[in-house]
Formats: C-alpha cells, structure tokens, sequence
C-alpha cells in the first residue's frame, strides 16, 4: 500500500512549480511515506517540526472556530503547509512563492489515497 | 507614549467584510489590544495563537535553516485565523469562513506594515 | 479596507451575462469571490494566468495575456496583473 501511495505522491509532486516534497507522517511526526526535489529544506521532515501539527492543530480546534483542517506557516523562503488528516498529517514544503491555491486543489486530489490510509486504521 | 484608544481604532479597521476582531498580544500570550465584537473568550485565543506561534517560531531555529517565521495561518471549519510577528508583539486576525485567505493576508501585511514602527518604539528588543 | 475592490468585483458580477468573478492573490488566494467561481477555484484561475504568461513571446513583463477557457455553456476570461488575477465567468 505505501508503494502505491508514495507512487502517487510522486506523480503530484510535479504539478505545481516549487513544490518540494510532500510527506504524509503520523501525530508524533514520524514519516510513513515521502517525496522530495533534490533541494528542500530537510530538517522539516523531522519528527521534531512534523510532531508540532498535532498539537498545534488540537488547540486550534480550541479557538472558536470549529475544527482545524489545516495550517499554513509561512518562512523567509519557504511556505509550510499540513493538513489534518488525524491520525495521519499530510505536509506539502515549498518555495515561498509557490501558488498556495494550486496547492490547496493538489490537495483535493489527494484527499481520496490518504482516506484509504485513515480507514485502514480505524478501529471500527 | 502609545494612545490605547488610537491602537484600537487602528486595529478596527481590518474588521470589515468578515473579519470577527483583530487582537495583539505578547509573545507569552496576553492580551494587550483587542477591537471587535467581544465574546470574552479573547483571552483564551489570545493564550492558544500565542502557544502556536512559539511551536512554529521554534522550528525555524531548529530546523527550518534558520529562516524566520513570517505569517501562520490557521484554517478551521468554521473560519480563519492569521498570526504575525509585529515588533516584539503578535498580531491576531480572526476572520469568518466566508473571507478571502488572500484578502486576510493583504489585510494582515498592511496592518502589521502601519504598526510596526509605532510598536517597535514601545517595545523593548529582546 | 477591503470596500473598493469589494464594490468593483459586484459591480463586474452584476454586468449582463457574468455569472461568476473571482480575484486573486499572487498565490492563488481568494481576495474576492462571486457568483460560480468559488474561493476554491483561484489557485487554478491563478495559476492559468501565471502559466500562459510564461509562454511570453519576448513582449516584457507587461504584456499580460488574456486567457480564455471555453465551455459548451459559457467563457471563463483570466487576465494576471502585476498583483492580482481577475477571471470572469460569462455565459
């Protein structure tokens, strides 16, 4: 199932300019499948960075405005953005200047594989 | 000295269109300017935006090449929140689901461009 | 703040066969949408305009193209500028 699934994160790793790498790890941040360029900022595929969605996204659904779907954190040089798909989080790393919005539709179309992977751990 | 009454009626102005309120805070979370519709629930956001911009913050020490933090937003259900480093302090906007993400970071950029030399003369560097 | 662009993009909403507008950032973020074309859509719209710009025929940076997607049930007009993309939804 990862082979299938990192084969279809390769495929749209290419479709928007400047995107770097997507990664679809777990609440603790640990990788389970991910792509990249050559050139992408490697330390935010640590769990280190990647462990801190699931808590920052646990209080976000604490403001008021009901649950968190997702974050975007903007760095010199660099836009982060994670998806909440809990237990699992979805991360696309890319150039600052990259169109957001193509990004948030590329996710749309990831929306069904990662839902697979959800359901394959539910407890029922 | 900073008019409290003048901060506010600044920060005022970015509530139009779906925009709930907008807040600035320090950086341990409390709340030092709030316009809006007041909910008294400002001092729990103000805690959580602040928490979350200091996980974020830490990572680009740690592991984002040193880059720094320049803008957070949050997407939730039911609306959006952006965050931004102004001075030393935090600037806060909360805006209705129906709100443009492009329009609330142009509404962001352009308030924290007003009130960053205000707010940097008050603010100590630390 | 906003109430400029906001009034133009209704008043482009309300002309005689436009069925949607939207405008956008230079990231493909939603600074107003009207009509069928939802907030959702401005990253493609965005990036249609960024795409077809790169196809520049040695014109400078200020010849911005018009695109224009043809439907069976109406034309969708993307024109980028220096800090915004418009597309407008016609039947």
């Amino acid at each position: 199932m990862d082979e299938g699934l990192q084969a279809v994160l390769k495929k749209h790793l290419h479709l928007v300019d400047g995107l770097r790498c997507i990664s679809v790890s777990d609440r603790d941040g640990v990788q389970i499948v991910e792509v990249h360029t050559d050139h992408f900022p490697t330390g935010v595929i640590k769990p280190i960075f990647m462990g801190t969605f699931a808590i920052a996204s646990e209080q976000a659904s604490k403001l008021g405005v009901g649950k968190n779907t997702s974050i975007i954190s903007y760095y010199s040089g660099y836009q982060v953005i994670q998806f909440n798909y809990l237990p699992f989080v979805l991360t696309f790393i890319a150039d600052s200047k990259s169109n957001t919005g193509m990004l948030y539709s590329l996710e749309e179309d990831l929306r069904d594989p990662i839902g697979h992977l959800q359901a394959a751990v539910s407890v029922p | 000295m900073l008019k409290p009454k003048a901060l506010t009626r600044v920060l005022e102005q970015a509530n139009t269109g779906g925009i709930h309120c907008t807040l600035l805070l320090n950086q341990e979370g409390s709340l030092m300017a709030f316009a809006g519709k007041s909910e008294k629930k400002e001092h729990v956001t103000a805690a959580i935006a602040a928490n979350i911009w200091m996980s974020y913050d830490k990572n680009s020490n740690a592991t984002m090449e040193d880059k720094p933090l320049e803008l957070i937003v949050l997407q939730c259900e039911d609306g959006c929140v952006a965050i931004k480093k102004v001075a030393n302090l935090l600037l806060c906007i909360y805006a209705q689901k129906s709100v443009g993400l492009g329009l609330l970071k142009v509404k962001m950029e352009t308030l924290a461009g007003y009130l960053k030399e205000p707010l940097s003369q008050i603010a100590a560097p630390t | 703040m906003e109430g400029h662009l906001e009034h133009q993009v209704t008043e482009i909403s309300q002309t005689p066969g436009v069925v949607g507008v939207i405008c956008t950032d230079p990231q493909g973020l939603s600074l107003a949408a009207r009509g069928t074309l939802k907030p959702e859509s401005s990253g493609l719209v965005s990036g249609l305009a960024t795409q077809a710009a790169s196809l520049n025929l040695g014109n400078g940076e200020d010849d911005k193209p018009t695109i224009v997607v043809e439907f069976d049930t109406g034309n969708i007009l993307i024109r980028g500028q220096q800090n915004s993309t418009l597309g407008i939804h016609k039947v």
